[in-house]
């Protein structure tokens, strides 16, 4: 084996890549020749010099600096980022107001005031106060019913008096002999409103 | 590196900068060793670190998994370093009026390449010396020596990071040893 075959070797062996029967190989000649010795000794040394040099460490900062130097958030990623960070509230929060968006305007679309009873011409109504008034020593036979509105009895009903989305107030003088009943519809309606959406959605 | 790692990739991917932020202190030193050793120069180096994370942030949707992360970003770095070494070969009379100044020539604007008090006091005699063998390598060497023995990076990831084939990792490691050797006076 010359020394140029053995100058091979040795990077071989230094890339931790050599075949163990040229390790042998290598051995051998290593222990005949002085020249070849001293250059596998130099290179070895020269490794371990680069090794040695100290690690050297980005400057202080450096993170903030680069941080810095990123293009600014444009208002359409920072809406991504809290959307993607908060799915579940996003989409609660929206469809609570989706909700009660649909429920207020169908809500406020028949506020009208309704009034059926069979003696219609037996009854006062107050608009300024928004109020049905069963006049006082007046007789009213059949039901009353009110929406949206409030119905003062002071005379007499001979019949049922139902209120939905109002009050019903009883003076002293007046009387009713069937029911009395009031109707909050706003409960009724959510659940309207809720059963609404849900056939929307799940056809 | 495993999970920590590929959650915060993951993140990051998503435009979450908090999670870019720990992956730049996870890598930075790496980087800026490497920059050091490929300019031999701590402004330079530390402006091509910066470049370095920059790029991986706009562009950590082109990161292939299948390669570990650390591969990826020290191609990056060593791209970079090497078009800045190239840039900075292009010739330039320094003599030569810089436009629109009254007066002020490249002289001026040149950095100071010599290594400042903090750093000659932090390496040393020797460590200068080491430093210089490497730096007086032409770039394809020196940027494998680094990854090599400063890095500790294995032959096969070297292939990787340079897109090179093993066998010329192999005998350019050689060579870079035989000339570092000569330069070191071994």
């Amino acid at each position: 084996m010359d020394c140029e075959q053995t100058a091979r070797l040795i990077h071989e062996y230094l890339d931790d890549d050599i075949h163990r029967d040229d390790e042998l190989e290598l051995k051998k000649h290593l222990l005949q020749c002085a020249d070849c010795k001293e250059r596998f000794h130099a290179l070895q040394q020269t490794i371990a010099l680069v090794q040695s040099t100290s690690h050297i460490y980005a400057p202080s900062g450096f993170t903030d600096r680069v941080l810095a130097a990123l293009p600014k958030e444009t208002l359409a990623q920072l809406v991504k980022k809290r959307l993607q960070q908060h799915p579940f509230l996003v989409a609660a929060s929206l469809f609570i107001v989706m909700m009660a968006g649909s429920m207020t305007a169908y809500w406020h679309e028949d506020r009208q005031v309704q009034l059926s009873a069979d003696q219609l011409q037996q009854l006062q109504i107050d608009h300024l106060n928004n109020k049905v008034i069963v006049p006082a020593n007046s007789v009213v036979n059949g039901d009353i019913v009110v929406r949206n509105t409030d119905i003062a009895v002071e005379g007499e009903v001979k019949g049922n008096v139902v209120a939905i989305d109002g009050r019903i107030y009883l003076a002293s003088t007046g009387s009713i002999t069937g029911n009395k009943e009031e109707i909050n519809q706003a409960v009724e309606w959510v659940w309207y409103n809720l059963k609404r959406v849900a056939y929307q959605i799940i056809p | 590196m495993g999970s920590i790692e590929e959650k915060l990739i993951k993140k990051m991917a998503k435009g979450d900068r908090d999670a870019f932020a720990e992956l730049v202190e996870l890598y930075k030193d790496k980087v800026y060793q490497v920059s050091y050793r490929m300019l031999g120069n701590a402004q330079e180096a530390e402006d091509v670190a910066q470049e370095t994370f920059l790029r991986v942030y706009a562009n950590i949707g082109n990161y292939d998994p299948s390669y570990k992360f650390s591969t990826w970003i020290y191609r990056i770095a060593t791209n970079l370093c090497i078009d800045h070494l190239r840039k900075r070969k292009q010739v330039y009379s320094l003599d030569k009026q810089v436009e629109g100044t009254d007066g002020l020539d490249w002289h001026d604007r040149l950095a100071d390449q010599s290594p400042n008090p903090e750093e000659t006091l932090l390496t040393g005699e020797l460590q200068g010396q080491v430093q210089q063998a490497i730096e007086s390598l032409t770039p394809k060497y020196r940027s494998i020596i680094t990854l090599r023995y400063i890095e500790d990076l294995s032959l096969n990831e070297i292939s990787e990071v340079l897109k090179l084939p093993v066998s010329t990792i192999k005998t350019r490691i050689h060579r870079g040893r035989e000339a570092l050797r000569k330069k070191l006076n071994l």
